[in-house]
Formats: C-alpha cells, sequence, structure tokens
C-alpha cells in the first residue's frame, strides 16, 4: 500500500472511530431526554418512542451543523486539534537548555 | 533481527510521526463530539417536532461560538501558566503583555 492509500487508511479509521462514539453519545443524550426514569413498564411508551425519533433527527442535524462550522477554518481546527503547550519532548525550553548546558560541560 | 530488514527504512521515529499525525486529527473529532452533546444538552428541549427550532437553533449557535471562545481563553491561560512556572519566565511576561 502506498503512503497515500495507508493514509487514507487510517483517516478513515478515525472517522470510524468517532461515528461510534457519535452514536453512543446520541444514545445516551436521547435515553435521558426521552425516557422516564419511573420504569414501571417494560416498553416504551408512545410518546417515549416518538421523543426517541425525533430526538435522533435533531441531534444527527445537531451533529451536521456544528461539523460545518467547526470544519469552516482552519483557526477552528487547530484550536481544538492541538493542545496549548508542546507535546514533542525534543522541542521544549527545558530541553534546548539542557542540551546547551550539556554543551557547555562537555 | 535478521526479518527486521525490511524495517531498515523506517526509523522509530519515523513509525511513530505517522501515527502522531493522527492525533491532532483524533483529538478535534473528540472535541467534535463533545461540543455536540453539549450543545444538543443544553439546547434542545421541544420534542413535539423532528426538526430543530429557531429557539433551539439560536441556542445551538451561541453555544457554540461561546464554547470556542472559552477554549481559546482557556488555551491562551494555560500556556501563559505554563512559560511562567515551567518554561520560560521572560516568554511568559512577553505573552501576559499582549
Amino acid at each position: 500500500m502506498n503512503k497515500a492509500a495507508e493514509d487514507q487508511r487510517k483517516v478513515v479509521t478515525q472517522m470510524e472511530e468517532m461515528l461510534l462514539e457519535t452514536f453512543n453519545t446520541m444514545k445516551k443524550v436521547c435515553s435521558d431526554k426521552c425516557t422516564s426514569y419511573k420504569y414501571d413498564k417494560t416498553d416504551l411508551v408512545k410518546n417515549e418512542a416518538v421523543c426517541i425519533d425525533r430526538c435522533v433527527a435533531k441531534y444527527m442535524d445537531l451533529h451536521d451543523s456544528i461539523g460545518k462550522r467547526l470544519s469552516r477554518d482552519k483557526e477552528t481546527y487547530d484550536l481544538l486539534a492541538n493542545p496549548p503547550y508542546e507535546t514533542n519532548p525534543l522541542k521544549t525550553e527545558a530541553f534546548k537548555l539542557k542540551t546547551e548546558a550539556d554543551k557547555l560541560l562537555s | 533481527m535478521k526479518n527486521m530488514a525490511g524495517l531498515q527504512g523506517m526509523q522509530p521515529g519515523a513509525q511513530q510521526s505517522v501515527e502522531e499525525s493522527m492525533r491532532p486529527f483524533r483529538e478535534f473529532l473528540t472535541q467534535y463530539n463533545k461540543i455536540t452533546e453539549k450543545c444538543f444538552t443544553d439546547c434542545v428541549t421541544d420534542f413535539t417536532t423532528r426538526n430543530i427550532t429557531n429557539t433551539e437553533n439560536s441556542c445551538s449557535i451561541n453555544c457554540l461560538e461561546k464554547t470556542l471562545k472559552t477554549t481559546q481563553r482557556i488555551s491562551e491561560r494555560f500556556q501563559e501558566h505554563q512559560l511562567l512556572n515551567v518554561e520560560d519566565p521572560s516568554a511568559a511576561m512577553q505573552q501576559m503583555g499582549k
């Protein structure tokens, strides 16, 4: 597999994982919003079922429009993708200072 | 070690960077889901219709923008804190002047 195909496969994997996360989150949110906490029956009452249908529709709708907004500009992507600190240990100030110190001492 | 001959071209650093390069993207997707969850939970309350209402829509837009601004501000303060206490006090003082 060439690199481009390999990278694309990785992206697809990430998106699949995200889709699973979306599904699980939506399950939790819609159960909380739509089903009663009284548990006096096993079946869903009619309005619970209708609520769930609508909840799923709305959730996916909102998910899509948020996705559009978030991917609109690079700034937003960068804000969410990168933590506000240096993650590569070789690039930190501390490491640079240490390297300098080592040079002086050797 | 003989069967590692095929891996000669790939140093440990190279292998790591392929996985590492996916991490920001993964983080973006995680945050995307979290924002959706938060704004949906806080804003969408009307289940008499399957369409998002105008109230819910403007609430969600505000929620999204506010969350992004909050994240931005928190990141800035965090970065200042890191510089001040961990890395480079002079750079932190410069940053805080902004």
